[in-house]
């Protein structure tokens, strides 16, 4: 019932996980987020589970001896969700293949049913008022970010006439919108930060009014595997070293994954965090930057509030709970079934 | 007095087995076989295509990789940051021409990797259809095994029917000796003479025909042997390297984010030069590799067929000669099949 060794890293933020430690974890990943109950605002769980049951079939067909999981995060890095991508592309040039049974059941697998990209971004056309000119339109993106979580930004904003070079292109014959590069760049760049941050950085954009940001971000998890090495990933760090001190029998994969929201929007009533991991921007901006902060925070009216839900296995249930405690905040915690 | 001769010697139906005796089937099982080579040489033919396509779109990584390392290192910026940076972004697919602050970097170097890491499982994918390739040959190596061993066989059944017939047309011989000669028992001996020439000439060519192609399927399962080896030896040298390939790619991925990440915010050049290095190395090394392949195939593919080109050319040639002067030397072909199978029963009575 002691605290076990931690992963050791293989590379930049790379933990290196045997096969047979893997399947547990990705399996009890995936069951976690189907007990989060994320809303839309979140990244489609969809192609993230498939994504995970193929890098366990991967492992399982022997295809891969191990998997690359981000150490910031917990969660499998970019090379390990490339690889799913990739190799479907393969399967899709050379079907089954050749060599082994097991890279042919593998494909098999791949092959059986469709897999929407992690990564997406869209833009839908709300309302268009011919009168005014304006133009109501939602923009998202769901990234794998460099930070190492999976993101997803939704911004509503109103554009006036056509917009700047970082506007959004219309047909409005079509009903059809789509972010111009260089606003599609902005949203990129900016999807780890604050919803308030990319909420005032759009609002400097001539012709744009932006109504509401939200974000959903899965991650990071914290992880004990089987055989009772961990890796505590970010969300650990901000436990305060708690996790690693936490006692967990080792015999099975035990981890707490968090999902956080994050809104910022014209129409919300108050401004709070009921996030125990995340005060609100304006209580830890920097001095310097306060004033910045301050009058943009007057140009463009709109609140903040942040919130996280956990999701544990039983055995880090009390430690969730632990934390929201601390946190003085209430938390939805979820058990992985 | 009739010839004391065992009547089931002349009359006996010897059964070889495989495609039988004659001249035709011969030629056409190692046609068949030969056929099945020539498939196999084609299909090298078109991994030998395979390679080219992959190895030049793996220079292309490389190349850009490259031009991401020469602006990062400071080598590229002789035009000013701004030009060198855009010259930069055209080598990522579908930027060309596109103003700098249009796309993240973070995004760009994403993208980049993804087809980095494609490049690789091309590269790993063609190393896998060799290996069936290797392995599609060492089963037909086994076939011809086959062959060559029913041949051996045949060989020995005709060899002993061969000696049995010699003995018995000594015996007849010997018996003309002690009859009249223009005799009823004279006739009769020698019309049981010439069956017995008749059938030696028939045996003795199932000896020829069953001794050469013994030689010519060793020499076609010689070919196909070599045609394996080079394969197994491409096919585990590229293995080697693409699973070095990729391992490097995966251990870089954190580095590319990382650099991705940095450069959105125009911040740790240092990092972004360390990371790409590894990314290059990677690519490079595949593609080195790759290119070794191809001037391999170039070098030894080309010979091989050339040689199996010649081999076909020649025993078909021997054969057709011998065809031709079969009728002249079948006396001389008996004789050599007696004295064959009687040196044999004698290095077999030595050995035993």
């Amino acid at each position: 019932m002691s605290a076990g060794p931690k992963l050791e890293l293989v590379s930049l933020n790379t933990h290196s996980v045997e096969a047979e430690g893997a399947l547990a974890y990705l399996e009890k990943l995936g069951r976690a987020l189907r007990a989060a109950r994320m809303s839309k605002n979140f990244p489609d769980r969809g192609p993230l589970t498939r994504h995970l049951d193929l890098l366990g079939e991967g492992l399982r067909h022997e295809v891969y001896d191990r998997l690359f999981v981000d150490a910031r995060t917990g969660l499998p890095n970019m090379a390990s969700f490339t690889r799913v991508a990739t190799d479907l592309e393969v399967a899709h040039e050379h079907g089954l293949g050749s060599g082994s049974a097991g890279k042919r059941a593998y494909r098999e697998q791949l092959l059986a049913s469709p897999l929407a990209a992690v990564e997406v971004s869209d833009a839908a056309l709300r309302r268009f008022d011919p009168v005014a000119g304006a133009s109501a339109v939602r923009l998202d993106l769901t990234k794998l970010d460099a930070t190492g979580t999976i993101i997803r930004v939704r911004v509503e904003l109103t554009q006036k006439g056509k917009g700047g070079r970082r506007g959004v292109e219309l047909d409005v014959e079509d009903k059809t919108a789509s972010a111009r590069e260089d606003l599609h760049a902005t949203i990129y760049r900016h999807a780890a930060f604050d919803a308030e941050t990319l909420f005032l950085r759009l609002g400097e954009l001539s012709g744009v009014e932006v109504e509401r940001v939200e974000r959903g971000v899965i991650g990071p998890v914290c992880v004990q595997l089987a055989d009772g090495r961990r890796f505590p990933s970010q969300l650990g760090g901000a436990l305060g070293g708690v996790f690693d001190d936490f006692p967990l029998a080792a015999g099975q994969c035990e981890l707490m994954l968090s999902v956080q929201s994050d809104f910022a929007a014209r129409d919300l009533a108050e401004e709070r965090s009921n996030d125990p991991l995340q005060r609100l921007l304006r209580e830890r901006v920097e001095p310097s930057e306060r004033a910045r902060y301050e009058a943009g925070r007057a140009a463009h009216p709109f609140k903040v509030f942040k919130d996280r839900k956990f999701v544990a296995t039983r055995a880090l249930l009390p430690l969730a709970k632990a934390v929201c405690e601390a946190g003085g905040t209430r938390n939805l915690i979820y058990p992985v079934r | 007095m009739a010839a004391k001769i065992d009547s089931d010697l002349l009359s006996r139906e010897m059964s070889y087995s495989g495609e039988g005796v004659s001249i035709r089937g011969l030629e056409e099982s190692i046609a068949n076989e030969r056929n099945v080579q020539n498939g196999k040489v084609d299909e090298l033919k078109t991994l030998r295509e395979r390679n080219v396509e992959i190895q030049s779109n793996l220079a292309e990584e490389v190349k850009k990789l490259r031009k991401f390392s020469d602006y990062i290192n400071g080598t590229a910026q002789k035009q000013g940051i701004w030009a060198s940076f855009k010259e930069l972004l055209s080598y990522i697919p579908g930027l060309s021409g596109l103003a700098l602050s249009k796309r993240s970097i973070e995004e760009l170097l994403k993208a980049q990797f993804h087809i980095s890491q494609r490049r690789v499982k091309d590269a790993a994918e063609y190393a896998d259809k060799l290996k069936d390739s290797e392995k599609e040959l060492y089963t037909e190596i086994e076939r011809i095994n086959g062959k060559i061993i029913e041949a051996a066989n045949n060989e020995k059944q005709a060899l002993d029917y061969v000696l049995e017939l010699q003995a018995a047309q000594e015996a007849l011989e010997a018996e003309k000796q002690a009859v009249e000669a223009g005799s009823v028992e004279a006739r009769e001996i020698e019309a049981q003479g010439d069956k017995i020439h008749a059938l030696l000439a028939e045996h003795s060519s199932n000896v020829q025909l069953f001794g050469s192609a013994e030689e010519r399927y060793a020499s076609l399962k010689e070919n196909t042997r070599k045609l394996a080896e080079t394969i197994r030896n491409l096919g585990q040298d590229i293995t080697q390297y693409t699973t070095a390939a990729s391992i490097k790619l995966d251990m870089a991925s954190g580095q590319i984010q990382a650099i991705g990440r940095a450069a959105d915010a125009s911040v740790v050049m240092l990092e972004m030069k360390k990371s790409l290095d590894v990314m290059t190395e990677s690519m490079n090394q595949t593609t080195r590799f790759v290119s070794d392949t191809q001037v391999f195939f170039r070098e030894n593919l080309d010979e091989l067929l050339s040689d199996l080109d010649t081999f076909d050319e020649t025993t078909t040639q021997i054969l057709d000669e011998n065809l031709a002067k079969s009728k002249e030397i079948e006396e001389k072909r008996i004789q050599a099949a007696i004295d064959k199978a009687v040196k044999r029963r004698e290095e077999g009575g030595a050995g035993a």
